[in-house]
């Protein structure tokens, strides 16, 4: 995986599309049975779609230009990444104490 | 004692120090630190995927019908429904962001020497994953005395 924007670009994304998952299981049980039903578990299925999500939009945002400003986007991600986690244990923490 | 979360824990450390190690080496880099830091980031993203299956597996089979009731029915039942639950997802993010770093160091190669924005960016990354790998260990251990509480709530 060489092309760096399209990597960034893809991560971003996929930490993005994690904490949706995290989220939305526990908002709609229909979702979480959803996802139960397609592999068995739905812990399993958020990895096998935070894969799929990554590798197909890495191959979906390919370019053969080298990104000028990579550094732009990798604090998007480090961003990114810090948030998502932020929002993953507060919404677990507000459901506990809900 | 379980010997996948002796797998998990093992590889998730190791995998972190790999990413410690790829950062110093960026911090004054060289061609034979680059492709030095290359291989070991390499070496790592297999670390947290080799992780990411033990933990799941047993995630997946003895957590989920031992470990888990146990935990909610003890004094700590916090440490399933708010760590175990937040670990379980932040984990994930791991591997792509060590997959990332890897990824800047095979295309920019020795160009990191001269490039400061991408040799930047390979350090975040690197250090980022460093410390939510730690912050899994410090997370996995919250889980452990969680259900060590348990059990001792029902012997003692």
């Amino acid at each position: 995986m060489k092309d760096i924007r399209a990597v960034l670009l893809a991560a971003i994304f996929t930490m993005w599309v994690i904490a949706g998952l995290a989220v939305a299981t526990e908002i709609w049980p229909e979702f979480k049975v959803l996802l139960t039903s397609l592999v068995g578990q739905h812990w399993t299925a958020k990895s096998i779609i935070s894969l799929a999500v990554f590798f197909v939009l890495y191959f979906l945002l390919r370019s053969k230009e080298r990104p000028r400003n990579a550094l732009y986007y990798a604090i998007a991600l480090a961003l990114s990444a810090v948030l998502c986690g932020a929002a993953i244990f507060g919404f677990y923490t507000w459901h506990f104490i809900s | 004692m379980h010997p996948l979360i002796g797998l998990h824990a093992t590889a998730g450390e190791f995998g972190a120090l790999a990413f410690l190690w790829v950062a110093i080496e960026l911090l004054n880099p060289t061609e034979s630190r680059i492709r030095r830091a290359t291989i070991v980031a390499g070496v790592g993203v297999i670390l947290f995927l080799i992780s990411w299956v033990a933990g799941g597996y047993y995630y997946l089979t003895d957590y989920q019908a031992i470990v888990k009731p146990v935990i909610k029915t003890g004094p700590l039942p916090w440490a399933h429904s708010v760590i175990t639950e937040t670990k379980e997802h932040v984990f994930l993010t791991i591997p792509f962001l060590a997959i990332t770093a890897w990824s800047i160091l095979r295309s920019y190669g020795s160009a990191l020497i001269t490039d400061r924005g991408a040799r930047t960016s390979a350090i975040l990354i690197s250090g980022l994953v460093v410390l939510t790998a730690f912050a899994m260990a410090g997370m996995g251990f919250l889980i452990s005395s969680g259900f060590r509480s348990a059990l001792e709530s029902k012997i003692l």
